[in-house]
């Protein structure tokens, strides 16, 4: 921009920098009309399109351990949660739902990770918010989190049954938002 | 107040030490620390607008700082390290952008648009200059004028 | 009762719509049919605006004051428990009232032009007047349809939420009015701008009328900056002053433009060049302005989970950038040939090849911040991946740039205007480049070894020689004429020349910054270290005892505080007392770091991590010479208040004083 219209001062016989102004103008608005239609929450997952990292976590009640490997084998969807977040009790209904009905149909799974939090913290939330219908892991120094490449609070990962994270959904989870990604790892409606 | 700020501005510039009061031992750093910044100053800090994660208060931060810790006395290489987060948050958490691919462009834009607007500038003055020859001394306060009698609008 | 309140302030905005349409319509019919009342309405209307607006800012300022959450923006920015002082001005503490002081300010520089240049510009006046009168529309609409700060409640909340913890601050209630000021002021030049390109006559005469309101509005916007930096200093808790966010680029960007038009505008001036470009760089900056507050306040360039951006608000700046953008530089394109410059750049040294080069310089600067700003975007629009485009890379890239416009200011205010020849450059630089040569020798002795900083080292050696030699050889000129002393004589010339003078001193001014930020870089110390109670350390010469956390209350904060006895060799320099603080209403969390400021450096305190056994993580700079930097801007302001101070009238005398003085020159 700057040499056209340096040169424009310099070389005022010839007219070519009009249309490139004008062009260098129209393609910044169109960018920016782009931009605006964009998804602010937008943020490709370099974790989709390959195997789920490996873990290993306690689970929040009980003694068990939660282990990747055991996510392998059937559609998974896991979300990332804390007591903390306040956007997860927006996506909790939601959470909820997805629970009641895949504990009637065992085709998806599904698995919460509590994500640097306190078990305190997390019992008194879901007590608050009503108790999710499958288990929850917890990752309490973010290990598992980064291994996810989680960037912040709600985020949730739809796997395939062949363990492959498929899709990465941030923010607040919504029922169409969930078809989408369950048509994905194949257990769409 | 000031003169106390100037006072203790020409004790230190002068370098004197007054000798430390007290008797705990001093606390030093990590020495991890100086490692560990180096590396996390190239590190965009995931939830923050545009912060290091070493420069910011964040909890992810902090706890992405203590990974680096754990890596470094593994043993690993900061190259390694940085992949390492690079492998799981995509080049977005680099805090500068790689000289290849696309974002070469941004590298080499600036050097660019300096060298065609010195080219194009200088190109114009020798042309200008050569077409009109040498510069007459009558016309030293034309500009001045024409701007007066542009001001006096009727 | 209230209610009724802020119903006046909404039906006095509407009003104003409307007074701005009618300011349009009437300035172009009165123009196109010459009929100078239908222009007077125009411009009672324009005035009438300051007056309805002032009323509808007075009206939203006064529901915080009142704590009125039936008013939406009240119950969202402010509670009870807020300090009057902050409730205040919590006006700009969020979108719609930050719009709406933007249109205040635009209805105040508009009262003021149209007053100001009815007299001595009655040609231009309609076309000015409709360019402001069209500005004020777009706000104006804006305000009233998408981004209302009138909306109510019903019912009133019996409590409001919070205001942006990070804008309680003493120097945030200064800033944006003062960013806006600036942003804002460009408006007069542009208006000018556009007034020439439609009459066709782009001769000095708009330039010589606007040289000021762009010195004031560059003025404010160099002050909303660094008040930016400084606030961003000591709240953001990180030490440093400048992030290079796409929130501070789109403020750099007019600022680059408009120093670039304070510049080049004097080329015109003196010798009627440039007009064309002038043009150009006051529409630009304008329209930089504008981008600025689209890119703040559309959502664009925003964060990951800034999930709050209202989608038509966006498309509306969208649109409103276009139309006055295509308006702008399309009216430039059709009319170019009617500002070909008719004289001629006739030497490669003098004083307008110099201006060329320091617009090319600041050019490619403002190129730079602007594509390294928008490039993420476009990686995410074109290959849709995210890429970070942050400090690294424009301090790598723009900084070099800014080096070579400080060197430029040796060399541009010491050359003459038309011709200068190569002994007589030979002459004037041969001090000053020794300087230079002397300044790196030293810095290298000293241990710098970063190539910038040491050519920007060098570069502020050469201009402060250069401006010294300078005002002695003008100094010499006079009091060999005059016979005054040497500080009398220094004194006529600078109060007969203003301009020169001012100018000078801003040089000054940005040679002090430029030291601050190079010498804080360069030197800085960075310590983070766990502490126990009772646990001593050591920076930047300062012994610090930790004497553990503790609880403090606020108004409306609760803080988690770290003391720290500091002393200086034997010296007990008190206790500083970093603060993690949690604002619950508004459920945010902010970081006060605790600064120890002398001329030397600041030591700067910043409270990290609490860990067992009353241990806290403390992170200590020790931030050498950074106060230069906020000297060097009360220089800079004393600078372009010096050359404000130049009445109209006396300007052509002092004008022939120094030439003078140039011609006397040896």
């Amino acid at each position: 921009m700057t040499t056209e219209a340096e040169k424009r001062v310099l070389l005022p016989a010839r007219a070519w920098w009009k249309p490139a102004l004008i062009a260098a103008l129209l393609a910044l608005l169109v960018l920016f009309a782009f931009g605006l239609r964009r998804d602010a929450s937008f943020m490709p997952s370099a974790r989709v399109g390959r195997l789920l990292p490996d873990f290993s976590l306690a689970a929040l009640e009980g003694e068990a351990t939660i282990k990747s490997a055991s996510v392998v084998g059937t559609p998974h969807i896991i979300n990332f949660w804390a007591s903390w977040c306040g956007a997860c009790r927006e996506e909790h209904a939601v959470l909820v739902g997805l629970g009641e009905r895949f504990a009637k149909d065992p085709s998806v799974r599904m698995l919460g990770i509590n994500y640097r939090d306190t078990r305190a913290n997390a019992g008194q939330f879901l007590k608050k918010m009503g108790a999710f219908p499958y288990p929850s892991a917890v990752d309490p120094d973010a290990r598992t989190g980064v291994d996810f490449g989680v960037f912040g609070l709600p985020e949730t990962f739809f796997i395939d049954a062949g363990g492959i994270v498929r899709a990465r959904h941030i923010g607040p989870l919504t029922p169409t938002a969930a078809e989408t990604y369950l048509a994905l790892i194949g257990a769409g409606r | 107040m000031i003169w106390r700020a100037i006072v203790l501005g020409f004790v230190m510039l002068l370098g004197i030490s007054l000798g430390m009061a007290g008797d705990a031992p001093l606390q030093q750093e990590d020495p991890l620390e100086p490692r560990l910044k180096s590396i996390a100053v190239q590190l965009r800090c995931p939830v923050c607008q545009g912060e290091t994660i070493y420069d910011s208060h964040s909890s992810v931060a902090s706890q992405m700082k203590a990974l680096i810790k754990e890596k470094i006395a593994e043993g690993r290489s900061d190259a390694e390290i940085i992949s390492f987060f690079v492998e799981r948050y995509g080049e977005f958490v680099l805090m500068e952008p790689a000289r290849r691919g696309a974002a070469l462009l941004i590298w080499l834009f600036p050097g660019l648009a300096l060298f065609a607007g010195s080219a194009a500038a200088l190109l114009v003055l020798h042309r200008r200059k050569s077409l009109l020859g040498p510069a007459t001394a009558a016309g030293t306060d034309t500009g001045e004028l024409i701007a007066r009698i542009e001001r006096l609008e009727p | 009762m209230s209610g009724s309140l802020i119903e006046l302030g909404m039906a006095a905005t509407a009003l104003a719509l409307v007074l701005a349409l009618c300011c349009v319509a009437f300035a172009i019919v009165g123009n196109l049919t010459g009929r100078p009342a239908f222009v007077h309405v125009a411009r009672q209307s324009l005035l009438a605006n300051l007056v309805l607006v002032t009323l509808a800012v007075a009206t939203v300022v006064w529901s915080f004051v009142q704590n009125d959450f039936s008013v939406a923006y009240v119950a969202q920015n402010s509670n009870t428990r807020l300090p009057l002082i902050y409730r205040l001005t919590a006006l700009w503490g969020a979108h719609a009232g930050s719009l709406l002081l933007w249109l205040w300010f635009l209805t105040l520089y508009s009262a003021l032009a149209v007053l100001l240049h009815w007299e001595s510009h009655p040609r231009s006046m309609p076309h000015v007047m409709t360019t402001l009168a069209g500005v004020q529309v777009g706000f104006l609409a804006l305000i009233l349809f998408l981004s209302s700060p009138f909306t109510e409640l019903h019912p009133a909340p019996a409590e409001g939420r919070e205001l942006n913890p990070l804008l309680q601050d003493p120097g945030l209630i200064i800033h944006p009015p003062l960013l806006y000021l600036g942003y804002v002021g460009f408006v007069v030049p542009f208006a000018f701008a556009i007034s020439a390109l439609v009459r066709g006559s782009a001769g000095a005469e708009w330039v010589m009328a606007t040289r000021r309101w762009t010195l004031f509005a560059w003025l404010f916007l160099t002050s909303g900056i660094m008040l930016g930096g400084y606030w961003a200093y000591y709240e953001l808790g990180w030490g440093g002053y400048w992030a290079w966010d796409p929130v501070e680029n789109a403020s750099l960007m007019p600022w680059l433009t408009g120093t670039a038009l304070l510049h080049s505008v004097m080329a015109q001036e003196k010798r009627n060049l440039f007009r064309g470009w002038n043009a150009f760089l006051a529409i630009t900056t304008f329209a930089l302005s504008l981008l600025g507050t689209f890119l703040v306040r559309s959502g664009v360039l925003t964060s990951v989970h800034a999930f709050a951006v209202d989608p038509t608000r966006g498309a509306y700046l969208l649109v409103f950038l276009a139309v006055v953008t295509l308006g702008g530089f399309g009216l430039l394109v059709a009319r170019a040939e009617a500002l070909r410059s008719e004289a001629r750049l006739d030497g490669s040294l003098s004083r307008e090849t110099s201006l060329l080069f320091n617009n090319l310089f600041l050019m490619v600067a403002t190129a730079t911040v602007f594509i390294g700003t928008l490039y993420p975007l476009v990686i995410e629009v074109v290959a849709g991946e995210r890429i970070t485009v942050a400090a690294p890379y424009f301090n790598k890239v723009v900084l070099p740039i800014m080096v070579a416009i400080v060197m430029l200011m040796a060399l541009g205010p010491v050359l003459p205007w038309r011709k200068s020849s190569v002994p007589k450059m030979r002459q004037l630089l041969m001090v000053p480049f020794l300087v230079g040569v002397a300044a790196i020798a030293l810095s290298f002795a000293l241990g710098v070894r970063d190539l910038t900083a040491l050519v920007a080292l060098a570069a502020i050696g050469i201009v402060l020689s250069s401006i010294a030699l300078d005002i002695r050889r003008s100094v010499r000129a006079r009091i060999a004429v005059s016979g005054e002393s040497w500080w009398r004589g220094l004194r006529t010339l600078a109060l007969w020349n203003r301009r020169r003078y001012g100018g000078f001193l801003v040089h000054i001014g940005v040679t002090l910054v430029t030291f601050g930020i190079v010498a804080s870089g360069l030197f800085l110390e960075t310590k983070t270290v766990v502490l126990a109670p009772g646990d001593r350390f050591e920076i930047g010469g300062y012994a610090l005892r930790f004497d553990g956390v503790v609880p403090v209350e606020g108004p409306n904060w609760a803080a988690r505080q770290a003391n720290l006895d500091v002393s200086y060799g034997a010296t007990p320099l008190g206790v500083f007392a970093p603060q993690r603080r949690n604002y619950p209403r508004g459920e945010m969390t902010t970081t006060e770091s605790a600064i120890l400021s002398t001329v030397s450096g600041d030591l700067y305190l910043v409270i990290g991590e609490e860990l067992a056994g009353n241990r806290a993580s403390i992170r200590a700079y020790y931030i050498p010479l950074v106060n230069w930097i906020w000297a060097g801007w009360i220089v800079m302001i004393l600078g372009s208040l010096f050359a404000l101070s130049q009445s109209r009238v006396e300007a052509p005398a002092a004008r022939r004083a120094g030439g003078t003085a140039m011609a006397v020159r040896p």
